[in-house]
């Protein structure tokens, strides 16, 4: 007793760090996963009816792997399971295809401009696809502009319009999620391709290998563990999306099917079998992604003075070619979005390419509808909230990780960024009941924590919870920068440790937790998963949910919804300023796996 | 005034034992040097004394007041670290000043004595430049200004000089002689520079694999190396197998030798005759001019003539054994590969060491 007591006044910080990441991580798993294998029935008598007991049917607890089967033997689910790890892979292919030429550009060229594109390159990661969907929408259905276009040119009957969504919806969704996905993955590659010691390159060159060898045999194989951690990421993020193909109304997935089942949530398993299966599949191919990074995080790479010696300066047709290609996929990428600002603007728009009319309408809508008001207020609270909580989480754990390394620091860690292999579905699922029935000696703290009654706590945890990775990381990042000595000197000269938190350590980081603070701010603003499960009341709901509802309504909804889109986006693009302008080029450390 | 006292420190890190019974005292004022290769303990040693690491077994004493549960920053020992450690946050005077800041000292007095601590390390007018727009010099003077400036007990010095340039390196080992003569602080001084612990040190503790292996002033270490490692460490040596023969007059013994018979000092009283040991010659006490009848005069071929500057090497030949001979430059010069010369070792400087 005594040394448990001891040992909790020494720990007593990852002790608490744990307990909250197993309270609000690991309990909604552990809780998800014997969900999806049980279920109660009443007890019937050999007559069919049910047996009374005082009254009251008798129930009986049935366990079964029935609703896994159920994945494999109907034929609707089974489609959505192909469709999800269809739009997954998909979507990492062409992620692929895109993010290699860029990344070796950017890695290996000198060219004018090459800041200014590079941070073009990152743009579509903060215009999240549910908003572009959105615009998407427009652009793309039968007298959309796209087909209204190819009407006008001749190429299509304007009685017979091809309609996009109808017959390769799926492909639309893949569309979207690559345009908002290559950049994580050109972070990554880009990454690992910085790290490579171009001496190894020019000790093949001098060897006389071709250069396609040399990519072969030296380049490929050395940044394959970054290129693995990039890979990864998009998968997850593809195959467990939920705002893109709800928008699309494309509910031929997984995701969808697991958010179709929240009203069920209480009394059927399915929703808890289709978690698991997502869960598994993410965490099977983190735990793949891990054995090479693991394997290959040996090597030292990067000898000093290694720099520069294979930067090239491309011109004439290449130089053209690059601006090209980099300008045309900024313009694509962007292009939803701004048929989502343009929606919003437009005050006539039928049977044309562009809206013939501009009007304010929908930004006076916004301002007029209670709805509209009460769920930018609420997203910008929650937002905040989670926010700080991150950072308090983020910095303690980051402190831990760093300067205390050890089996706990190490299992804190993992912990931590765990939410990077689970997907935001699976904790909102487990949060929609996992809590609700909760006591504590006679007190029902459960109800604070039932999204029936009040999301607010669990919104702001789920936020918290979803963004600390990041966060952590960009503390960690910091505080690695941060020598020891630093905190020693002040101690040394007989600061207390809250002295020399206060004098030294934070304003050092400073820089590291805004960054990380408004990146985490940013993403709570327009999350979807949690919000669009957890919030079930009118005037409990964040923004992304709202937004959903206005897509439903007919008539004037979906300009609302694109007003409060812009709104949001407008909201997001400046704090990702402020964010780049903090942290500069260390901002890509931020999306690796 | 104050004394450093080590009572049988221990420290091991998993199996490894980096400390191993250390027992030494510093007195007050004195400049005091832990010398020793790199994973001696020494620095290990230091950070004991400033409380960043806990000894495992023993006790170390700050003018007999045991130093064991005081956290760092209640120790008044004063470190200026490897790395220089400044806060890059912070001005050159912003880091002196932190100190006293922490001691609650008034604006006026912090700016006094910031003032003074700066102008001791000849640094006055760089007070409000950042960390990183100083010199590596500078920035040593300011890690020297900031530990001195909340007038310590005891001031730590951890490789202070490592990351300094050679000609910056003799500059500033003038500028810690002189502090040190200015302010009468006892310090203790951690570097793997045999030549800095040689030109500053009131006295010298030789560390090796966690023990203390010496202790003494410069001049007895280096003229009387208690052991092998000692010889090797504290400058270049030639090193000779013999088997000991008899005593000779003034304490001596002659020892057989593949060179022959040579007469030496024994490191220690204790020699046993017809026991193996190793001759200690210093290059420099290998003299060209040969004697006759005096003892240790050797005939040698010279193998090869480096010029160094001031000084110039010549490698010996004598049979399987060579020899490194070093002398000024005016006294070798007319030696030339190839040929025979004759060479003398005075007698006190064959040291006689336990294999």
């Amino acid at each position: 007793m005594n040394r448990l007591m001891i040992w909790l006044r020494s720990q007593w910080v990852p002790f608490i760090l744990l307990a909250f990441l197993g309270f609000f991580l690991l309990y909604p798993i552990a809780y998800v996963v014997p969900s999806a294998t049980h279920f109660q029935q009443t007890v019937l008598d050999p007559g069919g009816r049910p047996i009374l007991k005082d009254g009251q049917p008798v129930r009986e607890d049935v366990w079964t792997l029935y609703f896994f089967q159920l994945l494999a033997t109907n034929p609707f689910l089974w489609r959505c399971f192909i469709n999800s790890l269809f739009i997954a892979t998909l979507t990492t292919v062409l992620t692929t295809l895109l993010s290699l030429p860029l990344a070796y550009w950017f890695t290996r060229l000198r060219f004018p401009g090459q800041t200014v594109l590079a941070g073009l390159l990152l743009v579509p990661l903060i215009l999240p696809p549910f908003v572009g969907a959105l615009g998407m929408e427009r652009l793309l259905n039968p007298y959309g502009t796209i087909n209204l276009l190819l009407m006008d040119l001749g190429l299509m009957d304007p009685q017979r319009p091809f309609d996009w969504l109808a017959e390769a919806g799926l492909l639309g969704v893949v569309v979207l999620e690559v345009l908002h996905l290559y950049p994580i993955m050109y972070l990554n590659v880009a990454a690992a391709l910085a790290n490579i010691d171009p001496t190894l390159e020019d000790a093949a060159r001098n060897l006389g290998a071709s250069e396609w060898r040399i990519f072969r045999t030296v380049t490929f194989p050395l940044m394959l563990p970054g290129y693995f951690a990039g890979a990864t990421l998009v998968f997850v993020w593809a195959f467990t999306d939920l705002g893109t193909p709800l928008i699309f109304n494309f509910s031929q997935v997984l995701s969808v099917q697991i958010f179709n089942q929240i009203s069920e949530a209480q009394t059927n398993p399915l929703g808890y079998a289709l978690v698991v299966t997502t869960m598994l599949v993410t965490l099977t191919l983190f735990y793949l992604s891990r054995l090479f990074l693991g394997r290959q995080g040996q090597y030292v790479m990067m000898s000093r003075g290694g720099v520069g010696s294979r930067v090239q300066q491309p011109r004439g047709t290449s130089l053209i070619g690059i601006y090209l290609f980099v300008g045309l996929l900024g313009f694509v990428s962007a292009l939803p979005h701004l048929g989502v600002v343009l929606m919003s603007v437009t005050g006539r728009w039928s049977f044309t390419p562009l809206p013939t009319e501009f009007s304010s309408e929908a930004y006076r809508l916004v301002l007029s509808e209670r709805l509209a008001y009460t769920s930018i207020t609420n997203s910008l609270y929650y937002s905040l909230a989670s926010t700080t909580l991150d950072l308090v989480l983020g910095f303690a754990i980051a402190y831990w990780v760093v300067r205390r390394p050890g089996r706990l620091a190490a299992f804190l860690d993992g912990l931590t960024m765990l939410p990077l292999a689970l997907p935001g579905l699976v904790l909102a699922f487990g949060y929609l009941t996992c809590y609700s029935r909760m006591t504590l000696f006679g007190w029902e703290f459960g109800k604070w924590l039932d999204p029936a009654n009040n999301p607010t706590l669990l919104l702001i945890v789920a936020y918290a919870v979803r963004r600390l990775p990041y966060v952590a990381r960009a503390a960690m990042a910091g505080l690695m920068q941060i020598p020891p000595a630093l905190e020693e000197a002040a101690e040394n000269l007989g600061a207390s440790p809250w002295r020399t938190l206060r004098t030294v350590t934070l304003p050092l980081l400073s820089a590291s937790l805004i960054a990380g603070g408004i990146l985490a701010f940013a993403f709570a603003m327009l999350e979807v998963s949690d919000s669009l499960m957890l919030a079930q009341q009118e005037r409990y709901m964040p923004i992304t949910r709202a937004i959903f509802g206005f897509w439903l309504r007919p008539d004037d909804g979906p300009y609302i919804a694109s007003a409060m889109g812009t709104i949001g986006m407008g909201i997001l693009v400046i704090s990702l300023v402020l964010a780049s302008a903090v942290l500069g080029r260390r901002m890509g450390e931020l999306f690796r796996a | 005034m104050a004394t450093i006292r080590f009572a049988e420190v221990v420290k091991s890190y998993g199996a490894t034992r980096v400390v191993d019974h250390i027992t030494l005292t510093v007195a007050d004022g004195e400049l005091f040097f832990l010398l020793g290769p790199s994973g001696c303990g020494k620095t290990t040693l230091l950070r004991m004394v400033a409380g960043f690491i806990d000894p495992d077994e023993g006790e170390i004493y700050l003018d007999d007041r045991p130093l064991k549960g005081v956290p760092p920053r209640l120790r008044d020992t004063a470190l200026v670290f490897q790395n220089y450690a400044l806060w890059p946050h912070r001005s050159v005077a912003g880091n002196v000043a932190y100190g006293l800041e922490v001691r609650g000292w008034s604006r006026r007095q912090i700016a006094e004595a910031v003032d003074k601590a700066l102008r001791m390390v000849r640094l006055e007018g760089l007070a409000d430049r950042r960390p990183m727009q100083l010199s590596g010099g500078q920035q040593q003077r300011v890690a020297l200004a900031r530990a001195l400036v909340v007038q310590p007990k005891v001031l730590l010095l951890d490789e202070p000089l490592s990351n300094l340039d050679a000609r910056l390196r003799v500059e500033m080992r003038e500028e810690i002689r002189r502090i040190h003569r200015e302010t009468g602080l006892t310090m203790i001084y951690v570097t793997h520079d045999q030549k800095e612990a040689m030109s500053l040190a009131d006295r010298i503790a030789v560390m090796n694999q966690g023990r203390i292996v010496q202790v003494g002033k410069p001049r007895e270490i280096y003229a009387r190396p208690a052991n092998r490692f000692v010889a090797d460490f504290m400058g270049e040596s030639n090193f000779v197998p013999g088997v000991v023969r008899e005593a000779s007059a003034n304490g001596c013994y002659r020892v057989d030798t593949p060179l022959g018979s040579l007469v030496g000092t024994p490191a220690d009283n204790d020699l046993r005759l017809n026991t193996r040991v190793v001759c200690c010659i210093r290059p420099e006490a290998i003299i060209s001019d040969a004697r006759h009848g005096a003892p240790n005069v050797l005939t040698v071929r010279v193998d090869q003539v480096s010029f160094l500057g001031e000084t110039v090497a010549a490698k010996l030949r004598a049979g399987e054994q060579t020899l490194v001979a070093v002398s000024l430059f005016n006294g070798l010069h007319d030696w030339r590969p190839g040929s025979e010369v004759t060479v003398t070792v005075p007698e006190h400087q064959v040291i006689i060491l336990p294999e």
